[in-house]
């Protein structure tokens, strides 16, 4: 097995009395895509922003490549800031409606440092066009983009100082079904390219299971269940992942019209 | 693909203001109130000269003059020309109220600015100065300051912006904060950056627009309490054409010689209403529940 690059282990978060985190524990392993999945309220986000540092973890480890980030130095710090980039849920308000899209851009790998300003513009534009923009578009503002561009302009920022691991929150559940796909292909293929881990946190099934090779599923704060897709999808042991499962629609409409029946038979006999 | 139906998502914020005020659509009141705007920012520049008699020179043949084709707006007691004095004092009144709120709104962004970044005590510590100048009304502290200096414009400024700054800094403080969390300071905190950076590259330039709205509102207020603060004889010394002096000298005229005090009153009437008009048209502009907004 890989190695394993994030470890999180018993992470709690209380909010007063609320408990948004209950031990929860999970490991990313490199080059795997891992699911995060559960309701709105289950925590997902708790997670992300406690592995990013937005929040503070009330009790519970996150270690990266075995260093816990609690006893870390400054420059162990550093490199986990570098190595793990964040990709937001809202497009039209993560990026900076004041800056152009090459300030944008260059603004991570200016805080990093160490890129002269030619290698700034070549890892740019090179990205630029590997992800479908122009380069006359460096000079706009996020206001002239649509919301999967400004996505994909948000995925380049990410990309520019070279991380190991993307932490994905729910990425493309702001955007029109239309364009999601596209979005997912891209951030599937420069997973294989590049070979990034990602951490992918959805409350959309069919969307982490085109996307990830393992889920772990989150029910008011509590790990529910963990496991492959194929095991998660196919024999779920969980009843909320049953529940979730459910859910799901059948794009042929014959089968989806068989699973409302089942699913209300379902529920009638809980009643 | 261009999307513009973010209100606050936009780049210049002077063309926006200048095409909601003069493109097609824009209510006529605000439009008005912007020329009456630049008129008067105009005479506060060049007034002076203007002014078709000396605004100084003692003439006591032509005392108490009521308006008429030599002079327009009439003479008061001294045979002074009201118009001539209008315009003379206009810079004393317009540009030290700009000057004020200049003043005041560097004072309380840069103090803004230092009570975000801070730990907590010190926020704390400065919101709690801010504060205790609050509690006392900024009329009120303008007079007693300006007693404690000499009287002449420069302490009424230093005065007048003394009693404001702290609202701005307050406000400015809580939109800041607010700017602080939105996403995109988010993002730019997990890749590392300072928080100084954060502040002058996301943070500020982001509350501009608000910090803006807050300026010009304050303008027309300050402009009705500088003449105030003239009129209760702290002003300008005399013989200077201040608005607020000039209503305090035609006092004793009122029933006979009425322009003496009705002109001053009437520009100050008109300054504050128009630069209020303005800064509650920039409000709205800048208000994303208004609806009107692009």
């Amino acid at each position: 097995m890989s190695e394993v690059l994030i470890e999180v282990a018993g992470l709690t978060k209380r909010f007063g009395i609320l408990s948004a985190l209950d031990n929860v524990s999970f490991e990313l392993r490199a080059g795997e895509v891992l699911g995060l999945v559960g309701e709105s309220g289950s925590g997902k986000s708790t997670v992300i922003r406690c592995l990013v540092g937005l929040a503070q973890q009330t009790s519970g480890r996150i270690a990266y490549r075995g260093i816990d980030l609690a006893a870390a130095t400054a420059a162990e710090r550093r490199q986990y800031r570098r190595d793990v980039q964040m990709i937001f849920q809202d497009p039209y308000s993560s990026l900076d409606p004041r800056m152009t899209v090459q300030q944008i851009l260059e603004e991570p790998m200016l805080v990093v440092g160490g890129f002269s300003a030619r290698q700034r513009q070549e890892r740019i534009l090179h990205l630029l066009h590997r992800l479908g923009l122009k380069e006359e578009h460096l000079s706009r503002y996020p206001k002239h983009f649509s919301g999967g561009q400004r996505q994909r302009i948000a995925i380049i920022r990410a990309l520019t100082v070279e991380p190991k691991v993307l932490l994905c929150d729910e990425p493309v559940s702001a955007l029109d079904v239309s364009v999601q796909a596209q979005v997912l292909n891209l951030l599937r293929d420069m997973q294989k390219e590049l070979g990034l881990t990602i951490l992918f946190v959805a409350h959309d099934l069919a969307v982490v299971k085109y996307l990830c090779s393992r889920v772990v599923v989150l029910h008011h704060g509590i790990v529910e269940e963990a496991g492959t897709v194929d095991e998660v999808y196919g024999a779920p042991k969980a009843a909320y992942t049953r529940e979730l499962l459910d859910a799901v629609a059948e794009p042929d409409p014959q089968a989806e019209r068989a699973r409302r029946a089942a699913r209300l038979k379902r529920l009638a006999a809980i009643r | 693909m261009t999307i513009d139906n973010a209100p606050f998502d936009r780049v210049s914020f002077v063309g926006v203001l200048s095409r909601r005020l003069f493109g097609r659509g824009g209510p006529v009141v605000d439009r008005l109130a912007l020329v009456m705007v630049g008129i008067l920012l105009v005479l506060a520049v060049v007034g002076p000269w203007l002014a078709p008699h000396d605004p100084y020179a003692v003439d006591p043949i032509a005392s108490l003059e009521p308006p008429g084709a030599a002079y327009w707006l009439g003479t008061d007691d001294t045979g002074r020309d009201v118009l001539s004095r209008l315009l003379a004092g206009a810079p004393l009144t317009i540009l030290s109220a700009v000057a004020v709120v200049v003043g005041s709104t560097i004072i309380g962004v840069f103090v803004a600015s230092v009570a975000t970044l801070a730990p907590r005590w010190l926020d704390d510590a400065l919101m709690r100065c801010t504060e205790i100048f609050l509690s006392i009304p900024s009329l009120v502290l303008a007079l007693g300051l300006t007693a404690v200096l000499r009287p002449s414009l420069t302490s009424i400024i230093i005065a007048m912006v003394m009693a404001l700054w702290p609202a701005t800094a307050r406000i400015t403080r809580n939109i800041l904060r607010e700017t602080m969390t939105s996403a995109y300071v988010e993002a730019a905190k997990i890749m590392g950056v300072s928080r100084l950076r954060l502040m002058l590259r996301h943070a500020l330039p982001n509350s501009l627009d608000a910090i803006y709205v807050h300026a010009s509102m304050e303008l027309s207020g300050t402009i009705v309490m500088i003449s105030g603060l003239a009129f209760l004889g702290v002003g300008a010394p005399p013989p200077s054409a201040d608005w607020g002096s000039m209503i305090a000298q035609g006092q004793d005229f009122i029933t006979t010689a009425w322009w003496i005090s009705l002109f001053p009153g009437l520009a100050i009437t008109v300054a504050a209403l128009a630069f209020g008009l303005v800064g509650g048209a920039i409000r709205r502009i800048n208000d994303p529940t208004s609806g009107r907004a692009q």
